[in-house]
């Protein structure tokens, strides 16, 4: 079964990289609902994650011949994607790590729905944390970069990686516990 | 505290990991037009040999991902020991990344900066001189990729950012504050007075347009792109160097006028105390003569008088030396000592101190 998966991606990605429009058509549709949920999780709007999703795919696809089939193609995805939206971030890195006053922000915890945990409740929460809060903690929690990572690919200190780590969870904590 | 982050961590990864939302339509059609197709020829019979030979490789490179993972995992495995073996660090280095695009940026930022300001001060000439002082401090070392800094805590992202106001560095009692102006050197052509002032390795340049003229001014401080800037009145940057003990720097501040240029070169000693006033006290060697931490030894700005004692758990003083050169090997009378923690007791005087200061810590020699 995984062997077939396989053949039909590298026949896809194929098809791709010959140019054919209806194959390039499909690839999109077939991870655009993922890509498109780390754009939102890393961005403010929803502006911005259109923006980092077109970024996104014309990387790959202009990359496309680089993916060397070792590992999963979904997760060679995801990595362009999450690297774009660092690369959109960074154009604005200077407001990145400011200290922010916690209790400061306006904040709107949607209405609990039957399932409290759901994702749209959850992203939202994740949306509306400080923008260096929520670049860490997506790229530690989520995705699972370590700090050591996070700091030479953010330049930052470790130490800071650990502090917006921890202050997004308190503020998260803080969140979740008032609904 | 950590159970609570990490049960925070797996519900959001667990709600969100996976997730899958769908973007608007419109994003493709914009994706479509900017991907650099192949010119297309045989497209219909290329795909269909191509999926075959992508099987065949895709066998080949497993094959070979495999022998990199077993060599990666030795190399970790090897990796895993040796610092099993030794090794706290002394001191935590870190790289400042080379990022060019924001490198550039941060340059255009700063002369903006620069300018705006000055037109600033056009307006507000008659304040004091406080208010008229722009201060630049800039510490992105990109011209030195090869440089290793200390960064302390949260400096880094500090890296990139021009301050308007002047930050606080810490007053170093060993700092040797050298001021140098120009007052007393004859010009050809004097445009501008300058006034530098060294402090550790930040340096502080006031200059003051006596030309009556609106003057553009190149400041090469002599380790990153030479800065420009347009001068009016008043101007005060600050710089600080990268430098890991000191280093000649080459500093040349240009002038140009209607008539004339002013140079003004000058090679500035940099000698940086503000890293190197810190004593470093490592908390564990080992003696095993593999070239890592074999001895035990304290680091410091050379001091006027130096006493260290290291105590065993036994309560015998086991080293003891008035040099703050000298190492300890872990020997005493030429028996090796045990492993165990041990103490350190440190005395030491600067030049121009009364008092002795002391400072007290442990090390554990470690030993397999």
């Amino acid at each position: 079964m995984a062997s077939l998966k396989r053949s039909n991606e590298s026949s896809l990605i194929q098809k791709c990289l010959d140019g054919n429009s209806d194959a390039q058509r499909e690839l999109y549709d077939q991870f655009s609902g993922v890509l498109f949920a780390i754009c939102l999780r890393y961005s403010k709007d929803e502006d911005q994650a259109q923006d980092m999703l077109q970024e996104s795919y014309i990387k790959i696809f202009n990359n496309l011949a680089n993916f060397k089939f070792q590992g999963s193609f979904e997760g060679w995805l995801k990595r362009i994607c999450v690297n774009q939206c660092l690369d959109y971030l960074r154009k604005d890195r200077s407001h990145l790590f400011t200290d922010v006053n916690d209790d400061a922000l306006q904040v709107s915890i949607p209405e609990k729905s039957s399932d409290a945990l759901n994702e749209k409740y959850l992203m939202s929460l994740l949306r509306q944390l400080p923008l260096g809060y929520r670049t860490v903690f997506n790229m530690y929690a989520i995705e699972g970069y370590s700090h050591n990572e996070i700091a030479s690919i953010l330049g930052i200190s470790e130490n800071t990686s650990k502090t917006q780590l921890f202050k997004a969870r308190r503020l998260l904590q803080k969140w979740l516990g008032n609904e | 505290m950590s159970d609570l982050g990490s049960n925070i961590d797996k519900l959001f990864k667990d709600g969100l990991g996976e997730t899958k939302i769908n973007p608007p339509n419109s994003i493709f059609n914009s994706v479509k037009g900017q991907i650099n197709n192949p010119v297309p020829n045989s497209v219909a019979t290329g795909s269909k040999v191509a999926a075959k030979t992508f099987g065949f490789t895709s066998i080949k490179v497993a094959v070979v991902a495999t022998v990199a993972a077993s060599a990666i995992t030795g190399l970790y495995w090897l990796n895993a020991n040796n610092t099993e073996k030794a090794e706290p660090k002394k001191v935590v280095q870190q790289k400042i990344e080379e990022d060019q695009h924001s490198n550039e940026l941060n340059a255009r930022e700063i002369e903006d900066t620069i300018v705006r300001k000055n037109a600033i001060q056009g307006v507000t000439e008659n304040q004091s001189a406080n208010n008229d002082n722009t201060y630049i401090d800039r510490q992105t070392n990109d011209a030195h990729p090869e440089l290793w800094v200390i960064v302390e805590e949260d400096e880094a992202m500090e890296a990139d950012v021009v301050d308007e106001v002047p930050r606080d560095f810490a007053k170093n009692p060993n700092s040797n504050s050298i001021v140098i102006n120009d007052e007393n050197i004859s010009f050809d052509c004097k445009l501008v007075r300058s006034e530098i002032d060294i402090q550790d390795n930040s340096v502080n340049l006031n200059l003051t347009n006596i030309s009556g003229d609106i003057i553009p001014i190149e400041i090469n401080w002599g380790d990153i792109e030479p800065i420009r800037v347009v001068l009016e009145n008043k101007i005060a940057l600050k710089h600080k160097y990268f430098v890991l003990n000191s280093k000649e720097f080459k500093m040349d501040i240009r002038a140009i006028g209607k008539n004339c240029v002013q140079n003004n070169d000058r090679s500035l000693l940099i000698k940086n105390n503000l890293l190197s006033q810190e004593i470093i006290v490592p908390n564990i060697f080992t003696p095993n003569s593999d070239g890592l931490n074999d001895s035990f030894y304290v680091e410091m700005p050379q001091p006027k008088e130096f006493n260290l004692r290291v105590i065993s758990p036994m309560k015998q003083i086991v080293f003891e030396t008035k040099n703050w050169k000298d190492k300890w090997s872990g020997d005493f009378k030429d028996r090796r000592c045990g492993k165990g923690i041990y103490t350190v007791i440190l005395k030491y005087k600067y030049s121009g101190d009364a008092d002795w200061k002391s400072k007290t810590s442990t090390v554990w020699l470690n030993r397999n």
